[in-house]
């Protein structure tokens, strides 16, 4: 175990010594939780606005939802790169399985980011916001409790994409497909509990694509214990699926990379 | 004979951050300056050869980079053909070719022939100019075989055969060649260097070539260029390097006697075994002949051997400064 | 003139090559052409539900919002089958692909922007074709100015991509933050233009201008306004000009992979 802590030990450093891909990055995400918000803000002031949700949560809802895919750094891209210039075949004779060591770098670097998410966002979208979700720092202090599961799994489903490269020579266009299955069934847009009937929110919230974004950042309006642990409930359950799934494709993958070397 | 290349007083540096705490490296970041090439002066006559050497970051793609327009100098002039290069990339183009051993200009998935015709557009060629060019060099290179193949089923040696039927298509008045023959095996080396001296010998173009590789310089190049950390260290034939720059001499002696001591200010032993004598000689202390002449007196001789070191020493000693 | 035809020549050749080497894998072009369709598919249900909880969000309305997303998805598409090259600007620094590109005598860019081409583009234009095609059956938009603004929004995004991607020659190892900035740049292209107020529609008019890409077109769409249609094409010719002008300043700082160090 101790390993995978040093994995992820250097990973953190690495990651935040590129200040500006953490710089561009936060950028880019703070562009888009104003947009997202500017957006409710509109339907509420049209008069389109729920009753059940303050303006205010629903902002923070927004900017929260956003937050998920910027909090994993981009894992697929690497395993993409590894599996594409055959260089996963160096990692394959050392005494840890390449999954789990990219994964612990993986989690190092999702580490960093938290740390500068948590703390430098809270300031800024208070600011675009302008006033605490009515939940407040208990809410919040759930939802980030919430996300950083939600990271891991995500980080999960970075994996999965990128070994599929094995596949289809490209991760990127397997990574936007999962991408959009989050936006549709993970409630970025708009809040499951908001979903049509004829796509129900309450059924939606059992998909991973719920966990990994819907249901962490719906504590906004519901940080009970008893929510709290249901959704982490649900999220453990994901991981340990995913997590399963990831390691019978991952053999799958090594006879894959047997084959190519002939 | 007109000057074809011209460099004065070349110079380029890069700015490299500083390690630094994470807050001020984001606003207020730290550089150090090196200078990769610091005033470097030289000039090549048309239809020379010339080997560019030096060690790991000595300074030499980043030459020839700015000399091929590639690069922005930080200060000199250069003119190549004319042209200054980062004035007149354009134009100048059309006057050179180069070859980048570590970098590829044919497309991967396309066979070289497909490359060759879309050069022959980047050239304003016409269709039966490229025709007979391309047939040309073809037949020159024994290349008509693996033109149609894709470059990613070709060898290094083939790859870089159509490398440099790719860089000779326009008929350039230079050649840039920025380690031609890195990664390829003896056989392949020897073919490449024989297509690059044929090629400049029939159509009279200047070659400038780096290399780590001495027989580069040596089965290529007339002349040698030797640069270290930015400076130009030293610019002599390449005849002259082996005679007259050097002061050394290995002298190998097969005699009858099992063994003999030849004690004379500037000889050193470098290796004995019985009837044979290995020694260097420093011909500014002591002659070739004075060293035979002893060896004749204490010994019957059956076969002399006297050599120059080898050229890698050679560039060795130049690199490390003793033979300056 | 001369020089105009021969770039145009290499120009028409360049195309045909990246077609040829990117149509070498026809299976695989088509996969992720019938892939791409699905999950684009995707977005229309994310569009449904978000205006049947605000059915009119400042005069925008559903059929708004997939004439936008068509719009920028087809753009998308075209960048990525006929100029992926752009799109890997930041990697081709890093690598010093562009040396190659400086030994012709054509220009830098002609080479860096359009040798190379992504199959996926194929799957995306047509998709968003399919998209403005129903909207202008489904809602009685003009087909008229489609072609227009395809060309229109496409000068937008390559020359935003283009405009992020040069930062590559200052910083190094962008391509994955630049793929993030090409990425939301045109999410938000998708997004209705009634959002876009105050500071937000200064960004969305210059630095990234989304609204020429979509806000302005559906706008002439709906009312037929000629004079702002016109003030957007002047700003399109202004950015890809000032696109084109930060690369070639960028150039001069290329480093051809012979900068020393690399981590700081």
């Amino acid at each position: 175990m101790i390993k995978y802590y040093h994995f992820a030990r250097i990973a953190f450093g690495d990651h935040l010594n590129n200040r500006l891909r953490i710089f561009t990055r936060y950028l880019v995400f703070l562009l888009l939780d104003w947009v997202m918000i500017a957006m409710w803000d509109l339907i509420y002031k049209s008069g389109y606005g729920p009753a059940s949700i303050p303006r205010v949560d629903m902002a923070w809802h927004m900017a929260f939802a956003q937050m998920m895919f910027f909090l994993s750094p981009r894992l697929f891209v690497v395993i993409e790169s590894d599996v594409r210039s055959g260089n996963i075949g160096y990692f394959l004779n050392r005494p840890i399985p390449y999954l789990w060591m990219r994964l612990s770098e993986g989690i190092g670097a999702l580490l960093g980011n938290l740390l500068i998410y948590y703390v430098v966002s809270i300031p800024f979208i208070y600011w675009m916001v302008g006033g605490w979700p009515s939940g407040g720092a208990v809410a919040i202090v759930a939802v980030f409790v919430g996300l950083v599961l939600a990271s891991v799994l995500h980080l999960l489903f970075q994996i999965l994409a990128g070994l599929s490269t094995f596949w289809t020579n490209d991760a990127v266009f397997i990574y936007h497909s999962y991408q959009k299955f989050c936006l549709l069934f993970g409630g970025i847009y708009v809040p499951l509990v908001l979903y049509p009937s004829f796509l129900s929110g309450e059924v939606l919230k059992f998909l991973p694509f719920a966990s990994l974004v819907g249901n962490p950042v719906g504590l906004l309006f519901d940080p009970t214990w008893s929510g709290i642990a249901g959704v982490m409930a649900l999220q453990i359950f994901w991981l340990g699926f995913v997590g399963v799934g990831l390691s019978m494709f991952y053999q799958m993958c090594l006879r894959k990379v047997e084959v190519h070397g002939g | 004979m007109a000057q074809s290349v011209f460099v004065e007083n070349l110079q380029k540096s890069f700015k490299v951050r500083k390690k630094s705490g994470f807050l001020k490296g984001l606003f207020s970041p730290e550089y150090t300056t090196v200078k990769a090439v610091d005033g470097v002066s030289f000039s090549l006559e048309e239809g020379e050869r010339v080997a560019f050497v030096g060690p790991n970051g000595a300074g030499k793609s980043t030459t020839i980079k700015m000399l091929s327009g590639i690069l922005h100098p930080d200060g000199g002039h250069v003119e190549i053909g004319g042209f200054v290069p980062w004035i007149d990339r354009k134009s100048m183009a059309y006057k050179i070719g180069t070859v980048f051993g570590q970098r590829s200009q044919l497309w991967y998935h396309l066979p070289a022939q497909d490359t060759f015709e879309l050069l022959s557009y980047a050239y304003d060629m016409s269709r039966d100019d490229f025709k007979s060019r391309i047939k040309t060099l073809v037949d020159a290179f024994d290349a008509g075989h693996i033109v149609s193949k894709p470059v990613r089923q070709l060898s290094l040696g083939e790859r870089m055969r159509c490398e440099i039927i790719a860089s000779l298509l326009h008929r350039p008045k230079i050649l840039f060649l920025d380690e031609p023959t890195v990664g390829l095996d003896v056989v392949s080396k020897g073919v490449i260097r024989d297509l690059v001296k044929k090629a400049s010998d029939e159509d009279g173009t200047t070659v400038l070539l780096t290399s780590h590789d001495t027989g580069d310089m040596e089965r290529v190049c007339d002349r040698v260029i030797v640069i270290d950390h930015g400076h130009l260290v030293a610019d002599k034939p390449v005849r002259e390097l082996r005679s007259g720059f050097i002061r050394e001499k290995i002298i190998t002696l097969a005699m009858k006697e099992e063994a003999i001591a030849l004690d004379m200010n500037g000889v050193r032993l470098i290796e004995a075994m019985p009837h044979q004598l290995r020694v260097s000689v420093d011909t500014s202390q002591v002659s070739v002949e004075a060293v035979l002449q002893q060896a004749m007196k204490l010994s019957s001789l059956q076969d002399i051997t006297v050599e120059d070191p080898p050229m890698e020493d050679i560039i060795k000693e130049i690199y490390a400064g003793s033979l300056l | 003139m001369a020089e105009v035809l021969s770039n145009l020549r290499f120009f028409l050749a360049l195309i045909r090559m990246t077609f040829k080497s990117a149509t070498g894998q026809r299976g695989a072009m088509l996969i992720r052409a019938i892939f791409s369709v699905t999950t684009h598919l995707i977005y229309i249900p994310i569009w449904f539900i978000v205006f049947t909880v605000a059915p009119d969000l400042g005069g925008w309305k559903l059929e708004h919002a997939l004439y936008a997303y068509g719009l920028s998805i087809a753009c998308w598409g075209l960048v990525s089958l006929f100029a992926f090259g752009l799109r890997m600007i930041p990697e081709q620094i890093d690598h010093g692909e562009l040396d190659s590109y400086l030994t012709l005598p054509k220009p830098v860019l002609l080479s860096a922007a359009f040798s190379s081409s992504k199959n996926t583009g194929l799957g995306e234009l047509l998709f968003g074709i399919c998209l403005l095609a129903f909207c202008c059956v489904r809602y009685d938009f003009s087909w008229v100015p489609m072609p227009f603004f395809l060309i229109m929004g496409s000068v937008v995004f390559a020359s935003g991509i283009l405009f992020f991607a040069t930062l590559g020659f200052w910083l190094k190892q962008f391509l994955g933050s630049a793929e993030e900035i090409y990425f939301n740049f045109n999410l938000m292209a998708s997004r209705p233009a009634p959002i876009f107020t105050g500071a937000l529609k200064v960004i969305a008019l210059t630095l990234v201008p989304v609204s020429l890409m979509s806000h302005v077109p559906i706008e002439f769409v709906v009312y037929h306004h000629w004079q702002t249609l016109g003030f957007a094409i002047l700003g399109v010719a202004s950015y890809a000009l000032l696109s084109v002008s930060f690369f070639y300043l960028g150039l001069r700082f290329y480093e051809s992979g012979n900068r020393f160090g690399i981590r700081g």
